[in-house]
C-alpha cells in the first residue's frame, strides 16, 4: 500500500530538502496506518496533506531561503558551486564522447536543431524588425497619425487617415495638445539619368514635417518654413538616393536636379538611418520614398466635405494623452462640420504611428511565427524520442554507473547535457544560417509587409537565438531526464538483455512524443489548408478582365507639366502602341484593375435629391478610345469612347458653357443609380460628375479593385477631360508577352521620352501582386506543414523499427505458437498508430481554437470549414501508417528462429 | 524580537508538551486532529515546528532506527526551557484576561 504517486511527487517536489525525507516518512507512516482501515479514505486524507500544504511547503522554502538552513548535523551535503561545475564539465566531456560514438545521430540531432532554429531565428528578426522595435526618432510614443472620421458615410471607414486640408488647418491652429502637426501628400519626380529617365517616389510635407519628427539632417538642411513659396523647389534627398543616384557627392547640396519645368534644388540629406516611410505615413504612401519637398495647398478655398486627399502627422506634447488630444479634435470636428451645408457629423481619429503601419501585417507575422516554432518543437519532440531511445539501449551502461554509486539525479544532468550541447551546436549553426534564411524570407515577402528595410540581425536576435538554444536542449532533454530521475538503480539492473519486450516506460514516454508530433502537424495542417483554400478562391474570383496575351506598361508624365502638352502625348500614345507589330487593340487607364479603389468623386442623377450620407461616389477612370478592348471588359450596352467625342472649338471659358462630356459606367454604377434598369435603356442619360455634365454612352461589365471585395463602382472618363500625369497602357498581342515587352517600351520612349516607364508587366502579374500576401503565407505554411509531417512520420518510423527491435523475440515467440502476420500487424500498428490518432483528434481541437485568431486572415472560408479540418488529419494519419508500414515490414517478415537463436 | 506564537503555533506546543519524548511531525498532527476534531495539514506542522525550532523554543532530534526491518529514523522534536516559558506565559495571560469575565448565555 503506497502513497497516490502523484501526490507524493507534489510533495517531494515542494518540500525543503532538509525537511523532505522526515515529511515524506511521517506521512507514508501515518498513511498506512490509515490504509489498513480503509484505503480509499487514506488516499483521499493524503491528497487533501498533499494539496493543502503546497502553499504552506512552498512558504517555508522562501522563508528558508530568506533565513538560511538551521545549521544541523543531519543536513544532507549539498553540492557547492565548486563540485557542481567540476561536474558539469566531467559531463560535457560525457556527452562529447558519446557523440563521438554515435557521429550520424549527432549530425542528423545538430542539423535539424539548426534548421529549427535558424528558420525561427529568421522569423524572429522579421517580428522585431517589424512589430517589436520602436520607429528609430525620438520619443516616438508622441507621434500620431491623425484621421478623420464620418461615420454617416458608408465605406468611408476604407479611407482611413484621408484628411481635408481644412480640418488640417484647423487642428493646426487650435489643437493645442500636439506640439506639431504636418500634412504629408504622395508626390513622384522625374530624373534624368544617362539612359531611361527615372521615376522618384516622395512626398509633399508641410515645412515643419521633419520639426515634427524630430529629425537633423546629414547634410545640408532639411525643410523650413520660407520653402512653401519658394519657386526653386528645395528638396531633402534620402540617404539611400544620395548614394544611388549621387555616388555619396557631398556636393550635391545645393544642385538643380529634374527635368526643365520641374526642376527642384538639393538643400539636404537625411540619415542613413531615417526609416519612416511608406505606412508610417499614412495610406497614400504606401512604400519606400526617395525626397520629400514644401507642400503647396491649391488655392482655392477649402471646403470640409471634400478633397481627402493628406494625411495628417502629429506628436503630442509630453504628457498628454490620446484620449485628451481626441476629445479635442472631434470638438473641432465638430465645429467644422456645422459650418459645412452638409448634414453631416464630423468625428477624428488617433493611431500612434507604429501601430498604423503595422497593423495589417501583425497577425500575418505571428502566424508565421507561430508556423515555425511549431516547427521547432516538432524538431525538439523528434530529438527527445531519440534520445529516449538512446537512453533505453544504454541501460546496462546507466545500471552500472548507477550500481557504482552515481546518483539517478547525476545521470539525469547528463541526459540533459547532451541536449544542451546538441542545442548548442545547433543554434550555433542555426544563427549563422538565420542570416541566409532571413535573405529568403525577405525576398519571399509581399511589398506590402512595412518596415522591411528595418529588419536586420542586430543583438535582439542573436539573443533570442541564443535563448532558443538553450530552451530548445531543455525542452529536447527534459523528459529523457525526468526519466532517468526517477528511475530506480535496483530496476535498472533487473533490466537485462534477457528481457523479450519493450521497456514499457520508454514506449509509453515516447508514445506522448509522437502524439504530441501528430497534434502539431494536424494544426499546421489544417492551417495551411485553410490557406490555401482561402488563396484558390481568392484566384478564382471574375476579375473581370481577360489577362492572357496582354502586357500593361506603368508611364509617368509627371516630367510634361501642361495639361495641353501631356494632352498631346497621350493622343499619340495608343497609336504608337496599337501600330506595333502583333498588337491587336491598344489603350490606356488612369488606373488598372486589381490596383485598389482610387480618385473617388461623388456623383449624382440630376433632379435627384438625396441627403449627404446617400450621396452616391464612384471611382474615375481616365481612360482612352480602345482601353476595353486591348483590357477585354467587355461591354454590356453602348459604346466604347472615341476621339470623335473630343469638343472641337476653343475651350470653354466657363463651366456654364462646357459642352457635356461623355462617360461610361461599370454595370456596378448603373445598378448603383438604377437599380434594376436594363444597361441599354441607360444609354443617352445624364449624370453630374462632381458638377460637371456628361451623358451615358456606354455600359462596361464590372471589373475588380482588389480580390476580396465585390466590384466597386466605376465611371469612365475620356483622358482629354483630365489628361493624367499617370497610366498604364495596355496592349494586346498574339505575340508572347516578354517579346511584347521591350518593343512596347521603345514604342512609349520614342512618344515620350521624358516619361519614366517604372514596371511593364504581363496583365496575368496583375492578379500575382493581387494575391501576393496570401501566396506568401500560404507558401510558408505549407513548406512549415510538409517538414512537420515529415519530421512527424520520421518519429513514427523510428519509434517503430525501435519497438519492432526490441521485440524481435517477443514476435518470434509469438509466430511460433501460431500468431499469424496479421495478428502482429495489429500489435504493432495499435502502438503506434494510436498515439497518432490521439494527437490528430487534439490538433484538430487546437486549430479550431487557433482558426478564430485566423479568421480575417482568410477569405470566403471558415475556420471550420471541412475542406481544411478533414483532410489534415487524414494526412498526418496516412504518413504515420505509411512509415509504420515501412518501418515494421522487414521485422514482421523476418523468420523467428533468427531471433529465438540469438541467445 | 519576541517570537509571536500563531494558533497551530500554539496547539503543536501544546501537542509537544503532551507527548513528550513520542513528538513527531504527524503524532503531532494527529494529536491537534485528536483535541480539535479538525484535520490539520502535516506540512503546516512541519512549517510551525520550523518556525518555533528557529525561535528557539523547540529542539529537533534524530530518533534511532526504529525496531522494525528497513525501520528508519525519525525527527522528533521537545520543548525547550523557553518553549515552556511560553507555554506558561500564554497561559498566564489567558488566565488573566478570563478573570471576571462572563458571555452571556453562559
Amino acid at each position: 500500500m503506497t502513497p497516490p504517486r502523484l501526490a507524493r511527487r507534489i510533495l517531494a517536489w515542494l518540500a525543503p530538502p532538509d525537511v523532505r525525507p522526515w515529511l515524506l516518512d511521517d506521512l507514508d507512516d501515518a498513511f498506512g496506518r490509515r490504509a489498513v482501515v480503509d484505503i480509499r479514505r487514506a488516499r483521499r486524507w493524503y491528497w487533501r496533506q498533499a494539496l493543502g500544504g503546497s502553499l504552506t511547503l512552498t512558504a517555508m522554502r522562501f522563508r528558508r531561503r530568506a533565513l538560511g538552513a538551521i545549521p544541523a548535523n543531519h543536513l544532507e551535503d549539498r553540492m557547492n558551486g565548486f563540485t557542481f561545475l567540476a561536474a558539469s564539465a566531467q559531463d560535457a566531456r560525457h556527452s562529447w564522447r558519446a557523440f563521438r560514438r554515435q557521429p550520424l545521430y549527432g549530425a542528423a540531432a545538430v542539423l535539424s536543431l539548426a534548421l529549427g532554429i535558424g528558420a525561427s531565428t529568421a522569423m524572429f528578426s522579421v517580428i522585431d524588425g517589424v512589430l517589436l522595435r520602436p520607429l528609430n526618432l525620438p520619443a516616438p510614443g508622441q507621434l500620431m497619425l491623425v484621421g478623420e472620421r464620418l461615420p454617416e458615410i458608408p465605406g468611408a471607414e476604407k479611407f482611413r487617415f484621408f484628411d481635408n486640408p481644412a480640418a488640417f488647418l484647423a487642428w493646426r491652429r487650435e489643437a493645442s495638445e500636439f506640439s506639431g502637426l504636418a500634412a504629408i501628400q504622395p508626390a513622384g519626380f522625374t530624373m534624368p539619368t544617362g539612359g531611361a529617365p527615372q521615376f522618384l517616389h516622395g512626398a509633399h510635407v508641410s515645412t515643419n514635417f521633419f520639426d515634427v519628427l524630430a529629425v537633423r539632417p546629414a547634410l545640408g538642411r532639411l525643410l523650413a518654413g520660407p520653402d512653401e513659396g519658394d519657386t526653386t523647389r528645395p528638396m531633402v534627398i534620402t540617404d539611400r538616393l544620395w548614394r544611388t543616384a549621387f555616388d555619396a557627392d557631398p556636393g550635391v547640396i545645393g544642385r538643380r536636379i529634374g527635368v526643365p519645368g520641374t526642376e527642384a534644388t538639393v538643400v539636404g540629406v537625411l540619415p542613413a538611418d531615417f526609416h519612416v516611410e511608406g505606412k508610417e505615413l499614412g495610406p497614400m504612401i504606401p512604400g519606400p520614398t526617395d525626397f520629400f519637398d514644401a507642400l503647396k495647398f491649391p488655392k482655392r478655398e477649402q471646403q470640409v466635405f471634400s478633397d481627402f486627399n493628406y494625411t495628417v502627422l502629429g506628436r503630442l506634447r509630453p504628457g498628454v494623452t490620446e484620449a485628451a488630444a481626441l476629445a479635442h479634435l472631434d470638438a473641432i470636428q465638430a465645429d467644422l462640420a456645422r459650418t459645412a451645408p452638409q448634414k453631416l457629423h464630423l468625428y477624428a481619429e488617433l493611431s500612434p504611428v507604429r501601430d498604423y503601419a503595422v497593423h495589417g501585417a501583425r497577425q500575418e507575422l505571428w502566424l508565421l511565427f507561430g508556423g515555425v516554432l511549431a516547427v521547432l518543437l516538432i524538431v525538439c519532440v523528434n530529438l527527445g524520442g531519440l534520445s529516449i531511445t538512446r537512453a533505453a539501449d544504454r541501460r546496462r551502461d546507466w545500471a552500472i554507473r548507477a550500481a557504482l554509486g552515481a546518483a539517478p539525479g547525476r545521470l539525469a544532468r547528463q541526459v540533459l547535457g547532451e541536449s544542451v550541447v546538441l542545442g548548442c551546436l545547433g543554434g550555433v549553426l542555426g544563427i549563422a544560417c538565420a542570416t541566409g534564411a532571413l535573405k529568403a524570407l525577405l525576398a519571399l515577402a509581399p511589398a506590402d509587409v512595412p518596415r522591411l528595410a528595418e529588419v536586420h540581425a542586430n543583438w535582439h536576435v542573436f539573443a533570442f537565438g541564443v535563448a532558443v538554444s538553450l530552451a530548445t536542449g531543455l525542452v529536447t532533454g527534459i523528459i529523457p531526464a525526468l526519466r532517468l530521475r526517477r528511475a530506480d538503480p535496483h530496476e535498472f539492473l533487473k533490466a537485462t538483455a534477457a528481457a523479450t519486450t519493450a521497456d514499457r516506460g520508454s514506449l509509453r514516454s515516447r508514445q506522448v512524443l509522437i502524439g504530441v508530433q501528430a497534434a502539431l502537424s494536424t494544426v499546421l495542417l489544417v492551417v495551411a489548408a485553410l490557406l490555401g483554400v482561402s488563396f484558390s478562391r481568392l484566384l478564382a474570383q471574375p476579375t473581370g478582365f481577360d489577362a492572357s496575351h496582354a502586357v500593361a506598361a506603368d508611364v509617368m508624365l509627371g516630367a510634361y507639366t501642361t495639361e495641353n502638352a501631356r494632352d498631346a502625348l497621350l493622343r499619340q500614345l495608343s497609336g504608337a502602341v496599337g501600330a506595333l507589330p502583333g498588337v491587336t487593340a491598344a489603350g490606356f487607364t488612369s488606373q488598372l484593375p486589381l490596383r485598389g479603389e482610387a480618385w473617388i468623386d461623388s456623383i449624382d442623377v440630376p433632379g435627384r435629391v438625396v441627403t449627404a450620407a446617400e450621396q452616391p461616389h464612384v471611382n474615375v477612370r481616365f481612360v482612352s478610345p480602345g482601353y476595353f478592348t486591348a483590357i477585354g471588359i467587355p461591354l454590356v450596352a453602348g459604346r466604347d469612347v472615341s476621339e470623335r467625342d473630343r469638343p472641337s472649338g476653343p475651350p470653354p471659358t466657363s463651366a456654364a458653357t462646357e459642352p457635356p462630356g461623355i462617360i461610361v459606367l461599370s454595370r456596378a454604377t448603373a445598378q448603383m443609380l438604377w437599380p434594376g434598369v436594363q444597361p441599354s435603356d441607360l444609354l443617352g442619360r445624364g449624370l453630374d460628375l462632381e458638377g460637371h455634365r456628361v451623358t451615358v454612352v456606354g455600359i462596361a461589365a464590372d471589373t475588380r479593385a482588389t480580390l476580396d471585395a465585390p466590384a466597386p463602382a466605376i465611371v469612365y472618363v475620356p483622358y482629354w477631360e483630365d489628361a493624367p500625369g499617370k497610366i498604364s497602357i495596355v496592349a494586346r498581342s498574339t505575340a508572347s508577352g516578354s517579346v511584347l515587352a521591350g518593343a512596347l517600351r521603345e514604342a512609349i520612349r520614342n512618344v515620350a521620352p521624358l516619361a519614366p516607364i517604372p514596371l511593364v508587366q504581363p496583365l496575368e502579374d496583375l492578379e500575382g501582386t493581387a494575391v501576393a500576401t496570401q501566396r506568401y503565407q500560404f507558401t510558408l505554411l505549407v513548406t512549415f506543414a510538409s517538414i512537420a509531417l515529415l519530421l512527424a512520420a520520421m518519429g513514427v518510423y523510428a519509434l517503430v523499427a525501435h519497438s519492432v527491435a526490441k521485440r524481435r523475440k517477443e514476435l518470434a515467440l509469438r509466430i511460433t505458437l501460431g500468431a499469424r502476420s496479421s495478428d502482429l500487424w495489429r500489435i504493432i500498428l495499435g502502438q503506434s498508430l494510436l498515439p497518432v490518432a490521439v494527437g490528430a483528434i487534439a490538433g484538430l481541437a487546437m486549430a479550431l481554437a487557433a482558426g478564430r485568431l485566423l479568421a480575417t486572415l482568410l477569405f470566403e472560408v471558415s475556420p471550420t470549414s471541412p475542406a481544411a479540418l478533414v483532410p489534415a488529419p487524414a494526412a498526418v494519419l496516412a504518413a504515420a501508417a505509411i512509415a509504420c508500414v515501412l518501418s515494421a515490414r522487414s521485422g514482421i517478415a523476418a523468420q523467428p528462429w533468427g531471433a529465438l537463436r540469438d541467445e | 524580537m519576541r517570537y509571536r506564537l500563531s494558533r497551530l503555533d500554539l496547539l503543536a506546543l501544546l501537542a509537544l508538551a503532551r507527548l513528550g519524548n513520542e513528538a513527531y511531525g504527524v503524532a503531532v498532527c494527529e494529536d491537534i486532529d485528536a483535541v480539535t476534531g479538525r484535520e490539520a495539514s502535516v506540512a503546516a506542522v512541519y512549517a510551525s515546528l520550523d518556525r518555533l525550532e528557529r525561535a528557539g523554543l523547540v529542539r529537533g532530534w534524530q530518533s534511532e532506527p526504529r525496531p522494525e526491518r528497513g525501520g528508519r529514523t525519525r525527527r522528533h522534536f521537545v520543548l525547550t526551557a523557553a518553549g515552556r516559558a511560553a507555554l506558561l506565559d500564554e497561559r498566564t495571560l489567558a488566565a488573566k484576561m478570563w478573570r471576571g469575565v462572563t458571555l452571556p448565555g453562559n
